[in-house]
């Protein structure tokens, strides 16, 4: 085959001074601007383009569209790099580097062809049936020898190899809504977005190739089509090209992925290279198109073999006459007027056509011509030429007494096959609309719900240019509140098409491919049949057709037929898979946008942000919120940092920020009632100016969450929560009042960000508070005494201090409005120098409520009750509160139930983590007695401590000898189970 | 309320807008920071609701004050009702709220909890396209409209103003949306 590109039939755009140049395996060559890579490969003679998946057999290009299994390339370098383009459907542009694929040392010099002299032993199932087994009975069978040959396989079989780079390329996401989207640019596609827009519609229309026009643009003619575009841009249609819609969803939501031009992205970083676009609209048109099929014979994968289409649009988009000699083999009508044109183009061809006669139209047409028609005619075998890869000689057959028949041998150097179009309608199929076969056509249809989304053109199996067009006329030219009922016939040939998907002889042997991208062979089929995977899944699952990135478009009707064959039945009775989504490949990248790196999920930042970081706080991300971890001096570890924190804290005084606790205001005549149903201690005596804590249960009777909830005013509370809760506990309040006490006069609002929050802590913490705030006296012992909350001025700014403690001094929590917070803070902080206080983060905080035996989410974590964390008192038994019930199950009120405990190390030098079991002395492989929850270095008991739960608690454990048992990390230490109350459990520092 | 100059307002996106940046209406898209503004939220109950219509009836306006969504003016004060029993009053709440009876609402100051940031120019719609999931076409979300939508899952208020946008974002979730929405802008030259 040796491609002529014909000069003096330019279009506009590809003038002479429009010629670019690119890279094919590093070696430069020149096309035409306008050109995709397919086609600037053949216009350089380039014909072997990549190596076949399994077999490495030279891979040509079969195709002009999305169609395509054979031309896969891999474009770019470096971090740049995009394996597995369709080149037919990229564009070239000025410079691009284009790869082969899955050949070594190079694409026409193969090592890994010697799996195709292999071949027969690589059949369908040869990894399921050469790998089962258990070793050593089985040698060579199972997990283990899979494990040593799974490289080598791997490395032999696949497409492209990506870049393990980082993609430089930024990505973007969009939300279109739209009152008419049209899929597809066609003549159909093109006449219902104008008629869309005429009712003055918003209308969208998409377009996958980066020229709009779909089959217009195989046409000699372009003066329709560019009238098309004029009229479009009259009406303002929104015209958006190399937008793939890869999938329609519930609710007439369809994802498209736009890619941009590279002239943009290349030359911003702020551009994105492709858009992500999430589109919503009232009627979705799918003017999707059809896609010509092959049959299966034997070498049908070689290169110089491709549709007949394919070689129209070459002609007349691209100026590309494949070849002189070309040979077209068809079952249709379609192929004629390609035929013609490339006649007209200078070819002489043959057609050999598998119907006995075709209608008298056809046959005026090409008369005179250097036609050569051969009827009840095929092709059972393609060979290559010589000293080339590519295809060179057929050999025929002819129909005769219902059976094919060899015909002899015909010389060619381009095959063009034609064995029926199959309409694009996996969009329809991902939405679940019925898929039906039709036996006329030898196609599946779908019709949508021709309510809001409708099939027009040649995706619904309408092949005539005027039925497309009237199809999607039809559509707007009926009551929108009725069912729309189309009346353009499907079909249109003037002489049936005569299905064939495979011919074979007895005695030519070869490989007839099915799925061309995967290697599926008929042969696969029919030993998929053999060993009983009948099922359409089944044999999908067990040939891998139609599975790889092409999706089966080329393959999968001649799967279904050949199983039909097999199962002497119909392939309406075989069914088909249904499709899913994507349509075609598309990128994480575009799927990802913008949500990656740093924006992978929102950052919560406290409004002591800037003051932590200033201060020399190590941040980390705690859920959602970014929070200060310790804060070193100079060269501080992080052990060193939040011991000094903790010890400082206890000596003298520690600030911390506790912006992150959810706070929820609960406003209301029924507020009180409110709160002492959702707490299981009373509330409903709590006086003005007070603060208790509380425990909230689920309805199973297991806790929720924890905190303390201060009473503002008569009917106004402010409820705190644990940091990680503060949406669960605003969510479930609001369900109550919605849907269980509709009847309650109660309001929720999360003031989590209204209010930043530091905790002073520590011996000295009141006589730093003295100098702060503007009125000293208020904060007297007497005059706020321990869980007593105030409104106080500081610096005649209004802020609420009160007097809790997490760390088990004597504390406040200062809540200001956020705004503020930052300037009260560094005024605390430039106060508190005199007391020789510090800042404590996360490490030094969690250290502080272990030893005082405080809980967290590590404790609560679901699975305990309010008796298993020791505050059963808190249970009240006069009063009715969510999860009363249902605590008071037998398994939940079991004395040897885990409770809560405090873990000494009997060794005090010795170390250990979360995560670990404990057990009696002597069972360290049984069921475990416990499990440590929580750990730290006490500064306070110079050793290492924890929280956990043990069966029975330490009333159980008292007289045994447990042992602590890290598996994993093979540290088992001896341990003494103590109260949770390591430090001051007496309180006493805690009250001042 | 006098302050004292050792504890400034300052907002939490305040290093991102130089004070002394104009806001550049002229622009393909531009983005202003709305410093120390007022927001104030009144609630009431579903058997008070009979006195808050009689109430607004007593301040002789429309009954778009009832609607959800609709941000209404009065006076200086912007009035919409943002849940089925919540309203929120930007700038002059006591204008507005300054004489109802405290027995049927009830009011909480929010002006600390979110972030106001004005959108503007030819492209402010497309940016906000990028991250809002709802049909802001302008004959779906005409000017004076107010809904509760999202970015990146952050619950975000965002209302449609004479010649620019408005959105309200939670004032912790700030700095990471307005990092996401500047860097999706950079492609529309801002």
């Amino acid at each position: 085959m040796n491609p002529l590109r014909k000069k003096n039939q330019f279009r506009a755009d590809n003038v002479e001074e429009n010629v670019i140049f690119f890279f094919w395996n590093n070696k430069k060559y020149f096309a035409n601007k306008g050109d995709s890579i397919a086609a600037g490969l053949l216009a350089n003679n380039q014909h072997v383009i990549g190596r076949s998946f399994k077999y490495h057999r030279p891979r040509g290009i079969m195709s002009a569209g999305v169609e395509e299994a054979g031309a896969l390339v891999t474009i770019g370098n470096g971090a740049y790099t995009e394996a597995n383009v369709r080149a037919t459907t990229t564009e070239l542009t000025q410079g691009l580097s284009v790869y082969s694929q899955n050949a070594w040392p190079s694409v026409k010099f193969d090592i890994g062809s010697i799996l195709n002299v292999l071949g027969r032993f690589f059949a369908a199932g040869f990894y399921y049936k050469m790998f089962m087994g258990i070793p050593p009975f089985e040698w060579g069978r199972g997990t283990k020898i899979w494990m040593f040959f799974e490289h080598f396989i791997r490395k032999a079989a696949g497409l492209g190899q990506s870049s393990r780079l980082p993609d430089p390329d930024c990505y973007e996401h969009m939300h279109t809504h739209t009152d008419v989207l049209v899929i597809g640019t066609g003549p159909a596609g093109l006449q219902a977005a104008i008629s869309a827009a005429k009712e003055g519609k918003d209308v969208l229309i998409v377009e996958q190739d980066y020229a709009i026009g779909g089959s217009y643009l195989s046409q000699p003619d372009t003066v329709e089509l560019e009238t098309q575009i004029e009229v479009l841009k009259q009406l303002q249609v929104t015209i958006l090209t190399r937008t793939t819609a890869f999938g329609l969803y519930d609710d007439k939501t369809v994802g498209l992925v736009q890619v941009m031009p590279a002239k943009e992205y290349k030359t911003s970083s702020k551009k994105p290279r492709q858009q992500f676009n999430i589109c919503r609209a009232e009627k979705i048109i799918l003017a999707t198109g059809a896609i010509e099929r092959s049959y299966a014979f034997i070498n049908n994968d070689l290169p110089g073999i491709m549709s007949v289409s394919s070689a129209r649009t070459y002609l007349n988009r691209y100026n590309l006459l494949l070849s002189k000699n070309i040979v077209i083999s068809t079952n249709n009508d379609s192929a004629y007027e390609t035929a013609i044109e490339l006649e007209n183009a200078g070819a002489t061809i043959t057609i050999l056509d598998a119907r006995e006669q075709i209608g008298n139209k056809l046959l005026q047409q090409i008369a005179g011509l250097r036609i050569n028609l051969y009827l009840g005619s095929g092709v059972v075998k393609a060979e290559k030429g010589l000293n080339t890869s590519s295809i060179g000689k057929i050999k025929l057959v002819e129909f005769a007494n219902n059976k094919w028949r060899y015909a002899g041998n015909l010389y060619c150097d381009c095959l063009l096959i034609s064995a029926g179009w199959s309409p694009v309608i996996h969009l329809a199929s991902h939405q679940g609309y019925p898929i039906n076969w039709n036996e006329e056509n030898a196609c599946f249809l779908s019709s949508g719900d021709n309510k809001s989304i409708f099939l027009i053109g040649s995706a619904r199996g309408i092949w005539t240019k005027a039925g497309c067009i009237q199809s999607a006329k039809e559509i707007f030219q009926y009551n929108s509140r009725k069912k729309h009922k189309p009346s353009t016939v499907i079909g249109g040939w003037e002489t049936p098409l005569a299905p064939i998907y495979e011919i074979c002889l007895h005695n030519i042997k070869g490989k007839a491919f099915v799925d061309p991208q995967h290697d599926v062979t008929s042969s696969d089929i029919r030993l998929a049949y053999q060993e009983g995977f009948i099922s359409v899944e089944h044999m999908k699952r067990y040939t891998t057709l139609g599975m790889a990135t092409d999706q089966g478009k080329m393959g999968n009707i001649i799967g279904l037929a050949l199983m039909a064959e097999a199962l002497n039945c119909s392939i309406s009775e075989v069914g088909v898979t249904r499709f899913r989504p994507p349509y075609t490949s598309i990128s994480l990248g575009a799927l990802a946008g913008r949500n990656r790196q740093s924006h992978f999920k929102p950052i919560r930042r406290t409004p002591f942000n800037n003051f932590s970081i200033q201060n020399r706080g190590v941040m980390i991300n705690a859920g959602l919120w970014h929070r200060p971890w310790y804060y070193p001096m100079e060269s501080e570890s992080l052990e060193a940092a939040y011991i000094r924190e903790a010890t400082v804290t206890r000596r003298s005084l520690g600030i911390c920020d506790v912006s992150s606790l959810g706070k929820i205001i609960i406003q209301g005549p029924d507020s009180t009632e409110f709160i002492n149903r959702v707490y299981t201690n009373p509330f409903a005596k709590l006086p003005v100016g007070k603060a208790r804590y509380g425990i909230m249960l689920r309805d199973d009777g297991l806790v929720f969450d924890d905190g303390t909830t201060w009473r503002l005013s008569e009917n106004c509370y402010l409820m705190t929560t644990t940091t990680d809760n503060a949406s669960s506990v605003m969510a479930r309040l609001e369900e109550l009042l919605q849907v269980r006490w509709p009847d309650l006069s109660v309001q929720v609002t999360s003031v989590t960000d209204q209010w930043g929050g530091c905790a002073l802590a520590g011996p000295n913490s009141r006589n730093l508070l003295t100098k702060i705030i503007d009125d000293p006296s208020e904060i007297s012992n007497e005059s706020l005494p321990f869980m007593g909350i105030k409104q106080v001025l500081m610096q005649n700014v209004p802020c609420y201090v009160a007097r809790i403690s997490f760390s088990g001094e004597l504390g406040y929590e200062i809540y200001i409005p956020s705004d503020y917070a930052q300037s009260m803070m560094e005024f605390i902080w430039e106060n508190g120098q005199k007391f020789e206080c510090c800042l404590y983060g996360l490490e030094a905080l969690g250290t502080m409520r272990i030893e005082k035996g405080h809980l967290t989410n590590a404790e609560i974590d679901g699975r305990v009750t309010i008796q298993d964390i020791g505050l059963s008192k808190m249970a009240s038994s006069n009063k009715d509160y969510i999860g009363k019930v249902l605590k008071n199950r037998e398994k939940l009120t079991d004395s040897d139930r885990p409770q809560l405990v405090g873990i000494f190390p009997k060794d005090k030098n010795k170390t250990f983590k979360a995560g670990a079991l404990l057990n009696e002395a002597g069972y360290s492989n049984g069921h475990p007695l416990g499990w440590v929850t929580s750990v730290t270095f006490s500064p306070a008991l110079g050793h290492w401590i924890a929280l956990g739960f043990i069966t029975g608690g330490l009333a159980y454990v008292k007289d045994k000898n447990i042992v602590l048992s890290d598996e994993l990390r093979s540290n088992f230490l001896d341990v003494e189970i103590v109260s949770p109350q390591m430090y001051d459990p007496e309180g006493l520092r805690l009250h001042g | 309320m006098v302050k004292s100059p050792k504890i400034k307002r300052v907002n939490a996106l305040d290093s991102y807008f130089p004070k002394n940046k104009k806001f550049n209406g002229e622009a393909k898209i531009d983005f202003e920071l709305v410093r120390d503004f007022k927001l104030n939220q009144i609630v009431t109950w579903p058997i008070k609701m009979n006195n808050l219509k009689k109430y607004f009836k007593s301040l002789n306006v429309n009954s778009d004050y009832l609607k959800p969504g609709i941000v209404c003016q009065y006076g200086s004060a912007h009035v919409v009702r943002v849940e089925p029993y919540k309203w929120w009053v930007l700038n002059d709440y006591s204008n507005v709220f300054g004489g109802i009876d405290r027995d049927f609402v009830m009011d909480i100051d929010l002006s600390h909890s979110f972030v106001q940031i004005k959108i503007s120019g030819i492209f402010s719609t497309r940016v906000l396209t990028h991250f809002v999931p709802v049909d802001i076409r302008e004959k779906q979300f005409p000017v004076g409209k107010l809904i509760t939508t999202s970015i990146q899952q952050v619950s975000t208020k965002l209302w449609r103003s004479q010649n620019h946008w408005k959105i309200f974002l939670p004032r912790s979730y700030s700095e990471s949306i307005w990092q996401l929405i500047s860097e999706a802008a950079e492609q529309y030259e801002f």
